[in-house]
Parts: structure tokens; sequence; C-alpha cells
């Protein structure tokens, strides 16, 4: 076992490792965070408390915010707001994305050209923007936000399974291929669906960061997750009235885990995309 | 002598060890004479070239050896003056000549660029060299003013021909100068380079796998391989009588039109050897039909059959 | 894909569960006066009607009138949109001026500890909520070191010329030096929380870029000649490097614009963001409806813009 776990080693560079490494810590992290949060969290996140705005002592950690909730409470139940809301709008995206790609890439012609048209045009949109726009026509609600997120970003999934798909099919009409019979689609099997996997998983990670972002940016500016539900983003909102004044218990606390778990997803990604691509010629990236 | 090359290695450091591209190599190169490096593909040759002009990427180090230009060792001196030395004294034509130009600069810049580097002349002056420079090699003037990218394969070859010529060096290194070109092209491009050998007294370092290039070019050969020398010798010696197993094997894998049909193509069985982990002794030997057990065990000296006509084999020995 | 952009918009907006109206005045209104407002608002139209009134309205410049101020949307835009455009154009300027020269240093030091140390910066860069870094930027600099101003665009007591709304041009013209600093320091703190987050994307870029030039064969051909390494790169690798950034340009600018809608709140700046938000409270159709509008046509304008002043650089490349 320690003889594989070694030649894993020496295949890579420790810098792509460390990256890995820390990441999927942060992101394990986080997800313990979410899943466990009825059982690791002091206090009750929606209970209001007498001591109001107070800066962290040994009663609550990170201290209270304007109408007396822990602090560490709702930042432990923020992880899972924000973790249902990315799962679920990237399982929007990819569905819809992929089954988009591959039936465009597979029937092709103008059908490819119109819908790719749209597409392009909906990449190009500020992705903000657009996920702001359905979230102000539907409603605030958390599946609406999800799903908004989830729309704005098939764009990429999208085209990543219409290029996989398209090379597939170029694949299968190259003479020689053909030649090889049914072997061909077996070689095609070898090849091109690990290269398909390893860039869908590294663009799901991307995404989740993406979106963790996108509705903590929502909720900050009130059109996002609202309260009482604890969420990092529109918690920061609250805060940011008492940031000025020296309140900076309530803001840096959701403030440092969005970033930490963002940059979590992000070092996933990166390190798993490193690893992918260092594996040299077999699942190149 | 105006090239002397003696013991000279050169590594690369990878993750996963030493390759050792090019190891304890010597050659000598004669004034206006051409020789030919030639060897299987990833042998070292393009790594000697490199390592002559000191031109390796920052994970090859040259680990020992001496290079000797017209005299002065070349290994010896400090990167400020090798700039001087580089072009001026001797260039390079590299493979695939049409990367070799620089996409969002036009022709007559890249010349320019090369001759006003060591020479204090005016704008206009390189210019009228450059002309010059592209009708000696037989194309118009009209095209310096254009973009890499609107020549054709054989025209960009032959800008890289001019430019390397810019400065008058003494040495021209030529890496695999046809083998992304059609023949027929090819065929001209030779013509090219071997009449500008013979009018310029330029001596010539042809580098290729090709064996029939080397023929028509080539005064001597050196054939490489796993990045020692194995062979060298005139071309006509060699060609006729080959000693070397390798030798002998590449040669009989080479179609001829002088050859019977009947005559069937040998081939060299087996694979590229490893440059990090290289078989012991001769590196030849595990594909080699004459092998014998010192063969694994002990690494062949040179041995000059005839007068400047050393072999590594030990069958000689 | 314009046609596709707006149409997309158009059917969004009309998909709207909930009506405008009573969202506005509240439930206790008669069914009458709903009628009579939605006659004003041409809401009772049949909806390809409205469509054609719609795109016929972005084609003159007609976005309707505002819910809530029953001014022409036109009007409010003209006001909010050079802010937006300012700020943007300043944090792309400054993601440039950070992004390109730390994602070259970091080709150049590939693999040693600059490169680590800068695309640990970028990531971080990357994956910090605009808001957060901002509303740090705003306490650390601006309350505890006084550096710079907290919020606004200008100061109030200094009156800004008002020729194209644009504060900085404006004051230019007028030789109003004053209000051009006063300007630029309001912009800054803003600017550079956008910067932080751009650049990242920039340095990125850059560095693949450039380790795909240094690895050329024409790089090699500049170093045989006989050229100074600082030559070589500076003027053989860059060019080449930098050419391939235009393509992302497009995509850096939608990233802004959703970074501004942040950063307007963050800083307080009337921009497109503040009017688009305190628009979507309002429930203020029409003027959402022409931001949006708004920012996607200038998301095509500025790549098509792009595509040409490329063009112009890379000679491969015909009109």
């Amino acid at each position: 076992m320690s003889g594989r776990f070694r030649k894993f080693l020496a295949q890579h560079q420790k810098s792509t490792v460390l990256t890995f490494f820390i990441g999927s810590l942060i992101v394990l992290t986080i997800i313990f965070m979410a899943v466990l949060a009825p059982i690791i969290s002091p206090y009750d996140p929606l209970e209001l408390g007498v001591r109001a705005f107070k800066p962290p002592d040994e009663k609550n950690p990170l201290g209270t915010d304007t109408v007396g909730r822990d602090v560490l409470s709702r930042t432990i139940w923020g992880s899972r707001a924000s973790l249902m809301v990315a799962f679920i709008s990237i399982l929007i995206s990819i569905t819809i994305g992929s089954l988009l790609g591959s039936m465009v890439g597979y029937v092709g012609g103008t059908l490819d050209r119109m819908i790719t048209s749209v597409v392009d045009a909906l990449y190009a949109f500020p992705t903000y923007i657009f996920a702001l726009m359905i979230v102000v026509i539907l409603g605030p609600q958390v599946l609406n936000i999800a799903m908004a997120v989830g729309v704005s970003f098939i764009p990429q999934y999208y085209r990543v399974v219409r290029s996989i798909v398209l090379s597939i099919k170029e694949r299968l009409f190259i003479e020689s291929e053909k030649a090889l019979g049914a072997s061909s689609l077996y070689i095609v099997r070898q090849h091109i669906l690990p290269y398909a996997i390893s860039s869908i998983i590294v663009l799901m990670s991307m995404g989740i960061a993406d979106s963790i972002l996108t509705v903590a940016g929502l909720g900050f500016l009130g059109i996002g997750i609202q309260p009482p539900t604890p969420e990092w983003g529109t918690d920061m909102r609250f805060g940011r009235d008492v940031f000025l004044i020296g309140g900076w218990w309530v803001s840096v606390a959701p403030g440092i885990m969005i970033f930490l778990s963002v940059m979590g997803f992000n070092l996933f990604g990166e390190g798993l995309n490193a690893l992918f691509q260092e594996r040299g010629g077999q699942y190149g990236a | 002598m105006v090239l002397e090359v003696v013991g000279l290695k050169t590594y690369y450091r990878t993750l996963g060890g030493f390759v050792k591209a090019v190891d304890d190599i010597s050659f000598e190169l004669p004034e206006g004479e051409a020789l030919g490096l030639v060897g299987e593909s990833a042998c070292g040759k393009s790594t000697a070239a490199l390592s002559l002009m000191r031109l390796l990427p920052p994970e090859g180090k040259i680990i020992a050896g001496e290079v000797y230009l017209q005299g002065d060792d070349v290994l010896r001196k400090k990167e400020s003056e090798m700039r001087q030395i580089r072009w001026k004294k001797i260039s390079m034509i590299f493979q695939s000549a049409m990367n070799a130009l620089n996409p969002v600069f036009r022709i007559e810049d890249q010349i320019v660029e090369a001759i006003l580097t060591h020479e204090q002349v005016s704008k206009s002056e390189a210019l009228e060299r450059t002309k010059k420079l592209i009708e000696k090699v037989g194309m118009d003037q009209s095209i310096l003013r254009s973009y890499p990218h609107e020549l054709s394969g054989g025209m960009k070859q032959r800008v890289v021909i001019a430019m390397a010529l810019a400065s008058n060096p003494k040495i021209v290194l030529a890496d695999e100068p046809t083998t992304a070109l059609d023949v027929i092209v090819q065929a001209q491009i030779l013509k090219l380079i071997k009449d500008i050998q013979k009018d310029e007294h330029l001596s010539v370092v042809l580098i290729t796998h090709d064996l029939s290039v080397i023929v028509q070019m080539c005064d001597t050969i050196a054939v490489m391989y796993a990045g020692k020398i194995v062979e060298r010798g005139s071309t006509q010696i060699i060609i006729k009588d080959p000693k070397h197993p390798y030798t002998m094997g590449m040669l009989s894998s080479f179609p001829s039109l002088s050859r019977s049909r009947y005559d069937r193509l040998t081939f060299i069985p087996g694979t590229p050897p490893n440059l990090v982990d290289p078989p012991s002794g001769c590196r030849f030997h595990p594909r080699c039909p004459h092998a014998m057990d010192v063969c694994i065990k002990k690494e062949p000296k040179n041995i000059e059959l005839d007068k400047g006509h050393p072999v590594a084999c030990h069958l000689y020995i | 894909m314009m046609l596709i952009l707006l149409t997309l918009i158009f059917i969004t907006m009309r998909v709207i569960p909930g009506d405008p109206i009573k969202a506005m005045y509240g439930e206790k209104i008669t069914e009458e006066f709903v009628l009579n407002m939605r006659k004003q608002l041409g809401l009772d139209k049949p909806m390809y009607l409205q469509y054609v009134d719609f795109m016929n309205g972005v084609f003159t410049g007609n976005l309707g009138k505002s819910f809530w101020t029953n001014r022409a949307v036109l009007e409010h835009i003209s006001y909010a949109f050079p802010v937006t455009i300012e700020l943007t154009i300043a944090g792309m300027a400054l993601s440039i001026l950070i992004g390109i020269p730390l994602g070259v240093v970091s080709a150049l030091k590939k693999n040693k500890v600059p490169d680590y140390l800068i695309r640990v910066f970028s990531l971080a860069g990357f994956s910090m909520p605009v808001f957060f870094l901002g509303q740090i930027l705003q306490y650390e600099l601006g309350v505890q070191l006084q550096w710079f101003p907290i919020q606004g665009r200008y100061n109030p007591s200094l009156t800004p010329p008002l020729i194209t709304h644009f504060i900085t041009i404006d004051s230019l013209l007028t030789g109003n030096f004053n209000v051009f600093l006063d300007s630029l320091s309001h912009l800054l703190l803003p600017a550079l929380v956008l910067a932080s987050w751009i650049s990242a994307l920039i340095s990125r870029i850059s560095r693949a870029n450039m380790l795909e030039v240094l690895n050329e064969d024409y790089i090699l051909t500049a170093r045989a000649k006989g050229l100074r390494e600082i030559i070589v790169i500076s003027k053989h690798a860059f060019r080449n490097a930098i050419l391939p950034l235009f393509t992302i340009a497009g995509l850096c600018f939608a990233l802004l614009l959703g970074g501004a809608v942040l950063t307007e709140s963050v800083f307080s700046l009337e921009g497109m963001g503040k009017l688009l938000i305190d628009a979507v409270f309002r429930r203020d159709y029409p003027i959402i409806q022409g931001c949006v509008v708004v920012f996607a046509l200038s998301v095509v304008v500025i790549t098509t813009v792009v595509d040409i002043v490329y063009a112009f650089l890379d000679p491969r490349v015909k009109f």
C-alpha cells in the first residue's frame, strides 16, 4: 500500500500534492461542518438573546450579532445553506448542460448552431446579473437561488460536453479507427471518457466555489437567502452597518468562512487538475 | 579544425532521474567540411547541437567535456561572451522552421535584428545585406515585408537559412532542416545548403535521421546511439563498409533504388533504450545480433580501425 | 447575438408571477385602479405587441419610464452608467497593471518561490468575496488610517461639472484638477477591490501564455542569435504572450460588471449596481429591465471593440 503511495508521490510535483491535500482538507472540513452543524454548534443560531452585540468572550467565542444571536453558531450553520445551494445548482448546471451539450453535439447541424449561439450569448452575460434577475423575478427562496445560480453556470458544462461529444464523433469517423471495427468504440471510451470525467470533476469543484461566492453576494445585497436563516452573505449584510464603527466580529467570521471555503474548493479543483495533467498523456486535460 | 568536441556529457534533470542524453561524445570538424550526425530519434543529437551553443533549457546541464571553437573552449566562457559568439561564429537552423520565426514580426526585421546584434552598422546597410541574403537563398525581395504565416514551409526554411547566414558565421548547425518538407522542396533546400556551403566555405554539422540526406551532403559521418558516438569516419567508407553493428543495421534498413527488389528490408529489433537507466556495458547489446558476454559487462572503447575511423565495439577490440 | 440576449431578457422579465402593480401599491386597491394602471404602463397589450414595443424602445433609446419616479429610465441610467463605467475601467486598468507583471514574473520563475507565492496570492484574491475585502479596506485604509475616502463618488463640498456625466472626463475638460484628483481618490479603493479579484484571473492566464510562448522555437532562435535575455523576453516573448489575453477581455468585463454591483453597494457609489438593487426592492421593473439591457449591450459592445483592436494587433488575423 505504501509502495503505491510512494509511486503516486514520485509521479507528481510536491506543490501539486500539497495543493490537492490542503484543498481536500478544507473541503472535507466544510462538509463535516455542514453535516454536523446541529451537534457542534454551541447555540441555536436562530435564538435571539439578551446579550446583543457583544464582542467575542467565553460565552460566545465569536461574539453575538445585533439581535443577540451567537455568531459562531450562525457561522457553522451557514455552511449548510451555502453547500446546499451550491450542490443543487451544480446538479442543475451539469445535468442540463451535459444533456444539452451531448444532444447538440450528436445531432449537430442547425440545431447546434442555434443553441450554441444562445448559450454563447448567455455566457457573455455577467452571470451575476443573470442570477440576480432570476431571483428578483421568482423570489428569494432557496430553490430559486439554486436554480438561478445553476442556470447561469450551464454554458460551461454545455461547452465541455459538447466538445467531447464532437471529438468522439470525429474519431468514430476516422477511417483507420473504423477499420478496427468495434474496438474503436472501446478505444474512445478508454481515452475520452477519463478525460471527460476529469474535466467535469474539476469544473464541478470550481463551480461550487463560484456558486458559494455568488450566493453570498446575493445574500449581501439582500436578495439572497432571507433571514433568519443563517447564511454567510446575508449575515454580512447585517454586520455591515456596524462594521465601520468597530463591530468587526459580526462580519469577519462569515467573511473568512466564505473566503476559506471558496479557496478550499478552488485549491481542490486546481490540485485535481494538475494531478490529472501530470499523469502525462494518459488523461491529459 | 574549426570545431573540436572532446568528451561532452550533457544530462537533463527530470522528476524520474537524470536523462543521460549526451554521454561522452567526441568528434571534430575540419574547416569547410560537412559532418553528418545521424541516429534514431531521441538519441541525443539535438541535445549535442544545443550544447555546442549552450542553449540548453534549465533542466539541461553540461556535466563534462570541452568544445573548442577555432581553438577556444566555449564551455569555459561567461554568458556575456557566449552571446557574442552565438550567431557570429556559430549559428543554427532548427527543426521545423515554421516555428523558428516570430509570428508578430516581419521577415526583414528578424534578419536585420540578427545583423545588428553583432555589428555596428546602420539600419539601411543591414537592410541591404538582408536583401542580398534573401536573393542568395533564391527568393524575391518582396517577401521581406511579409509576416511568417504568409509564407509556405519551403519559403520559411529558406528565410531561416538566410537568417542563419546573416552574421557570416563559420559554423552552421542544421538540425533536421528538411524533415517537415515534402520531397521536392527537400531536394531544393539541400541543394541550396550545399551550394552555400561551397561558396562561403562554411563548416556544417548536419543532424538528421535520414541517411539519404547524409550521403548527399556530408563528407564525414558520426553515428550516434543512446547518447554515444559508436562509429565515425568519412561518408564513403562508412557507407560502403560499416563496422559497427548498429551502423550496419541502419544502412540495411534503408530502402535503396539500387538494391534488388528481392532484397528484404531488415530492421533492428527492440526499442530505443531508456536514457535514464541505459543498458550496462555496450548500450546496443540488447539489440545487437553479435552481442557477446563482454558486451553486457564492459563499455567498448573507441578503436581506430583506419585513420580517422574510430569504432566503439567489442568485435574489434 | 444581441437579439438573442434582448429576447431572453424580455422573456425572463415577462415570466413574472405576481402583479407589479399590486407589488407597488399594495393589495388594497380596486380592480379598476389596477386596470387603469396596466393600461397606462402598457401592460394590457398582447405579448407580441409588448415585445415589439420593447425592441423598438431599445433601438430608439426609449426604455420606458420608471414606475417609481416616472422619469425616463434612460435618464436614470445616464447618471448611473458613467459611474459604473469609470469604476469598471479603473478596475480593469489596475487588474492589468497588477495581473500581467505578476503573471510574467510567475512564468519566468516557474516552480520557484516567487511563482508559488504569486499563484497562492492570485487564488486568494480570486476566492475573496469582493464585499468582504471592500469592507476591510474601507475600515483599515479609510477609517483607521484615513488615507482614502470611504464612500461616494466625490466630496459633497465640491460640485463637479456635468457635461458627459463622467466625472473624471468632465473635470479634465474644465481644467478642474481638484475635482479630478478627488474623483480619482474616491475611485481607488473600489477599483483596487475589483482589481484584486480580476487580476488573479489575468495573472493566471498571462502565466500560462508566457510559459507556452517561452517554449516556442522562435524564442530559442532569439537566444541563439545572441540577444540579451531581457530583449528576448520583453520583445519576442511578451508580445506573443499578451495577445491571447484579448480573447478573455469580454469575460473579464462581464465579471467586472458583476463585481461592480457589489462594490458599489459597499462603497455607496451611485452607479448601475445601486440603481439596479434599489429598483429590485421597489419592484421597479422598467428600471430593472433597462439596467439589464444596458449591461448586456455594454458587454457586447466591449467584446466587439476588443475583437477589432485585437485584429489590428495580431498580424495573423484579418478583418
